[in-house]
């Protein structure tokens, strides 16, 4: 059972606010995500949560109790680093054993509790090495290794695999994902990757320069980006400013002449709106608005495909390979865009 | 061009090694003005044991140096921690000072801490030379252990705390043993800059008390002995020894712990 709260916490760094009033708050056994880009104080809220930072205003809670004041070596949290931080002159077991023995554990109970860990982080081979000897991934895997043979209350991820390749960076996300199945720690998993983000954790805080501009379940942080801000940092977008009219629960929106019912209210009051749509949703079809293909990115399985539409506004699809066969620069084309695909937001 | 370099680096190599060369080449030579036929004797080790001065003299400066390299190490590694967790104005100025330190020569050093001595009551004696000869390494010490401290991860401190690890012992288990090889080299270094030191030693000792560049200065001054040759060929072959132990401190640090599987830092 461990449940961590962020109350209202704020950091300043001298006359630099690095965060403003974050707070947050994950359930026992859930695997959350702070996503934001570099700068944007997710790194030093994370710190502060594992104590090596003392917040400026806020509290920070594990099951409810005040742990602000609590330094990190009886916080009970455990954390992954993304440059390993492996100790260098113990060899694999001996860095795994480092907690136990902080926490005086008898050594044949260490012995059998390190054999066990290094058999679920399949490293069993890697027991003596020293970690100069080990990849990228293997040494992840034992700073993971390292932190879960505590059974930590919290476990903490920072930035955990933006040091890696690409290959080895999907098997540690499944491995990742894996073991949070496996044991249900309560996760806090800091990223600048939204695809990480959006793969590991269940929920998703945006952070941008310390301030949360949104927090929602994942799949709704890309399908409902809140404001214009997390629509563009998270996934791509295609933006243009339309007028609007307010028909009740239904909006009516004008794409160059072609009307759209999109079924959901448009917010503010004003009589123009920005129509946000994903570059999936846009499809090349025989009917629809008239485009001419501007230009074209084939990326194997899939391919992106710029449209320029009769007033100049520029459109991005993203289909797949098939749909995308055959087509040429300065082709006339039709775009479909399904109206319940299209998002209102207000201008920033 | 890289050619007359290499002849350069050769030349320059060749003036360095050829008096050293030189030095051992007469400590097994029976001519006691370094004169030639060469004629193999060992004569001079056999001089140098029956010598009470030079011996007498070697221990002292071993000792002196043994005790200002300890103090070194200890009092510089401490410095190095702190420097490395502050960075006020005192910190600052406290590396000036240990630029200074080395900057200003010992001569000046030398006379400026026998005035301050002189001052004080205390006078010349062991003491004083052993602060004296601390303070002209310390910097030494402390430059090479703020370097080791700086380069590493500053993460691995906070990996151990959150493992549990308090700051004490985080700093026992962590810090210290990875600073070790540092540490050692600086004191080492101390040690040999002790040792040669003759200027620090010349003002601060008891006159009369002679460490081993005191003595040679001394005997070269009224009679020259090849035993001294014996000597120098015998400090040289120690000075080879500790600077292969530094090299390898240097770059075997990694190594220290590659071997065995014990599950105990």
């Amino acid at each position: 059972m461990a449940q961590l709260e962020v109350r209202n916490i704020s950091f300043s760094f001298g006359a630099t606010k690095v965060l403003r009033d974050v707070s947050m708050i994950i359930p026992d056994g859930e695997f959350h995500a702070l996503l934001g880009p570099s700068g944007s104080g997710k790194t030093t809220l994370l710190r502060i949560v594992a104590g090596f930072l003392k917040p400026t205003a806020g509290r920070i809670l594990l099951n409810g109790k005040d742990i602000t004041d609590v330094p990190p070596e009886r916080r009970d949290i455990g954390i992954v680093f993304q440059q390993y931080a492996l100790f260098p002159h113990l060899n694999i077991a001996a860095n795994l054993a480092f907690g136990l023995n902080m926490r005086k554990v008898r050594k044949t109970q260490i012995a059998s509790r390190v054999g066990k860990i290094l058999e679920l982080m399949r490293l069993e081979e890697y027991a003596s090495r020293m970690p100069g000897q080990l990849s990228g991934g293997q040494k992840q895997r034992a700073a993971l290794a390292r932190a879960l043979i505590l059974n930590p209350a919290i476990l903490l991820l920072d930035e955990p695999l933006s040091a890696l390749d690409r290959k080895i960076r999907s098997e540690l996300r499944e491995e990742l994902s894996r073991v949070h199945r496996e044991t249900h720690t309560t996760s806090l998993l800091v990223t600048h990757d939204q695809e990480e983000a959006l793969m590991l954790a269940s929920n998703v805080v945006v952070l941008e320069r310390g301030v949360v501009r949104q927090s929602d379940f994942a799949e709704r942080l890309y399908a409902e980006p809140s404001d214009l801000w997390v629509a563009s940092f998270v996934g791509r977008t295609n933006q243009f400013r339309s007028a609007c009219k307010r028909q009740g629960e239904q909006t009516l929106v004008t794409v160059v002449g072609h009307e759209f019912v999109v079924p959901r209210r448009a917010p503010g009051a004003d009589e123009y709106v920005v129509v946000v749509v994903r570059p999936e949703e846009i499809s090349i079809s025989d009917g629809g608005i008239p485009a001419v293909v501007s230009g074209i990115a084939r990326m194997g399985a899939t391919a992106r495909i710029m449209t320029t539409l009769s007033d100049g506004t520029t459109l991005e699809a993203l289909v797949l390979a098939p749909a995308a066969r055959g087509l040429e620069c300065g082709q006339n084309v039709y775009i479909q865009i399904p109206p319940s695909a299209i998002r209102l937001l207000i201008e920033q | 061009m890289t050619r007359n370099l290499r002849l350069c680096v050769f030349g320059a190599l060749v003036i360095l090694y050829v008096p050293l060369l030189v030095v051992i080449l007469m400590s097994f030579n029976e001519s006691p003005y370094g004169t030639f036929p060469f004629s193999f004797t060992l004569k001079w080790y056999d001089s140098l044991l029956g010598s009470n001065d030079l011996l007498l003299a070697s221990w002292r400066s071993v000792w002196l140096s043994l005790v200002v390299g300890t103090l070194a190490a200890i009092i510089g590694t401490m410095l190095a921690i702190w420097r490395v967790a502050t960075s006020s104005n005192l910190g600052v100025a406290t590396d000036g000072l240990l630029v200074a330190t080395v900057a200003v020569p010992w001569l000046i050093l030398g006379i400026a801490m026998l005035q301050i001595f002189n001052l004080l009551g205390i006078g010349r004696g062991t003491v004083p030379s052993i602060a004296g000869n601390t303070v002209v390494v310390l910097p030494y010490v402390v430059f090479v252990v703020v370097a080791r401290l700086r380069g590493l991860d500053e993460n691995l401190v906070d990996a151990a705390r959150s493992l549990g690890a308090t700051p004490i012992k985080a700093f026992y288990r962590i810090s210290l043993p990875l600073a070790l090889p540092a540490i050692i080299g600086g004191a080492l270094l101390a040690f040999v800059i002790c040792f040669n030191n003759f200027t620090i030693q010349y003002f601060l000792l008891p006159l009369g008390v002679r460490t081993l560049p005191l003595e040679i200065y001394s005997q070269v001054r009224t009679g020259y002995s090849p035993a001294i040759n014996a000597l120098a060929t015998v400090i040289l072959g120690t000075t080879v020894v500790l600077a292969v132990i530094l090299e390898r401190l240097g770059a075997g640090s990694r190594q220290i712990r590659a071997k065995g599987n014990s599950w105990r830092s």
